[in-house]
């Protein structure tokens, strides 16, 4: 998981929190990647004391009102105990007024203390949305990246195997292109990855003979999609005649991404096999093995039955 | 074995479709397998596609890192291809 700390919310989450440095500048090295984010609510009348420490706690319009009906000496109770808690940060939403005193302590303790014009629940909801997007385990594989019949296929294979040329024949049958040879693989909170191309390249293709060529100009809008969950890795390769290639497809092969398990294929390829076919089938063969239904297994069964009826009545050929 | 190096894009395009397709053409020469990485992103250096994709501009500064046996040649020589801006 990638880590992020105070400065990232301050400089890169900029847009999305619209924070404003009041005071800690010097101290924004905390890790907030799984910090717990808290509204002070009655940590400042003293009454809640579990706070965690290096949370992100957040000052709206209820705190700020009771800080500013104390008076005098009492302000500096609910002050000391945010402080206390050596939060990750503290901030103070709907560009409130931050209390003078609060500024100084900050200062004083290097807390790094922000100000937002954002209201509170859309701060809330910005900051765990930013800090969870911004968290999720990720990495990059050369790959083209297609939805065939809804089924997400990640073709692998060594450069010149001819993964674009595939993808293109499956563009032309009316699947839509992801990502061609960079996709980029993120792993969800539900534990399923989600691929997705670059902005720009990702729906152009570079076919050997042509060049680059622009798949929705081509094909139509629908040829393409953004982003789609990865179901399936189908494995390109040169047809070696010596290597057993699965006859059966009874037991399943799988592949680790991001340590999320996806089931593999791996198919040679030699003059006079239509690979894109093979791909096409191996999905309608995936939406059937969600359903439950598989094929091998299945005939497999059947088999098993025919030849054990057969041992028992043996047969004696056509009548 | 593997070697790794790291060039700045001089070139006035970045890395545009003339400068990736002289990547991909020196890259070729060479059995190794060859990444390019910036941005936490990685490319194969054999794909015109993979390395427009990592949209970098001039003053990006890229690792190339290559596997194989002639891995210390095919750095060497796409370093000095990207470092002399691609002959621009």
């Amino acid at each position: 998981m990638s880590r992020l700390t105070v400065r990232n919310l301050l400089e890169d989450a900029k847009p999305f929190l619209q924070l404003k440095c009041l005071a800690g500048a010097t101290n924004l090295w905390k890790d907030v990647s799984e910090a717990h984010i808290m509204k002070a609510g009655l940590l400042l009348a003293g009454v809640e004391r579990d706070a965690q420490p290096d949370s992100i706690i957040v000052l709206g319009q209820k705190e700020i009102s009771y800080f500013e009906q104390l008076k005098g000496r009492q302000r500096s109770e609910p002050v000391r105990q945010l402080i206390e808690f050596q939060p990750a940060c503290i901030i103070v939403t709907k560009n409130l007024p931050v209390p003078r005193l609060l500024v100084t302590n900050c200062l004083e303790k290097k807390i790094p203390l922000f100000s937002t014009p954002l209201l509170t629940s859309r701060l809330l909801d910005n900051l765990e949305t930013w800090i969870d997007e911004n968290t999720r385990e990720s990495t990059t594989m050369h790959g083209v990246l297609v939805d065939v019949l809804g089924v997400g296929i990640l073709i692998v294979g060594p450069s010149g195997i001819g993964k674009s040329e595939v993808a293109l024949e499956l563009i032309s049958r009316g699947h839509r292109l992801i990502a061609d040879d960079l996709v980029e693989i993120v792993k969800q909170h539900g534990g399923h990855l989600m691929g997705q191309g670059r902005p720009l390249v990702s729906h152009h293709m570079e076919i050997r003979g042509l060049g680059i060529i622009s798949i929705p100009a081509l094909f139509g809008p629908t040829a393409v999609r953004d982003s789609k969950k990865i179901e399936l890795v189908v494995e390109l390769e040169e047809w070696q005649p010596k290597k057993e290639y699965d006859r059966l497809g009874i037991d399943e092969l799988h592949r680790s991404i991001l340590d999320v398990r996806l089931p593999l294929l791996t198919i040679p390829v030699r003059p006079g096999r239509s690979v894109a076919t093979i791909i096409d089938v191996a999905a309608r063969d995936r939406l059937l093995k969600e359903r439950g239904i598989h094929s091998a297994r299945l005939f497999h069964d059947q088999l098993d039955v025919v030849l054990a009826t057969r041992a028992i009545q043996p047969s004696k050929g056509i009548e | 074995m593997r070697e790794e190096i790291e060039v700045e894009l001089v070139n006035e395009q970045g890395m545009h479709t003339r400068p990736a397709k002289l990547f991909v053409e020196t890259a070729v020469r060479f059995t190794s397998e060859i990444e390019v990485s910036y941005d936490g992103l990685s490319a194969n250096g054999k794909s015109i596609m993979g390395l427009l994709g990592l949209l970098a501009y001039r003053g990006c500064r890229l690792s190339i890192s290559a596997t194989g046996e002639d891995a210390k040649e095919a750095v060497t020589a796409l370093a000095a291809l990207v470092g002399s801006g691609f002959n621009e």
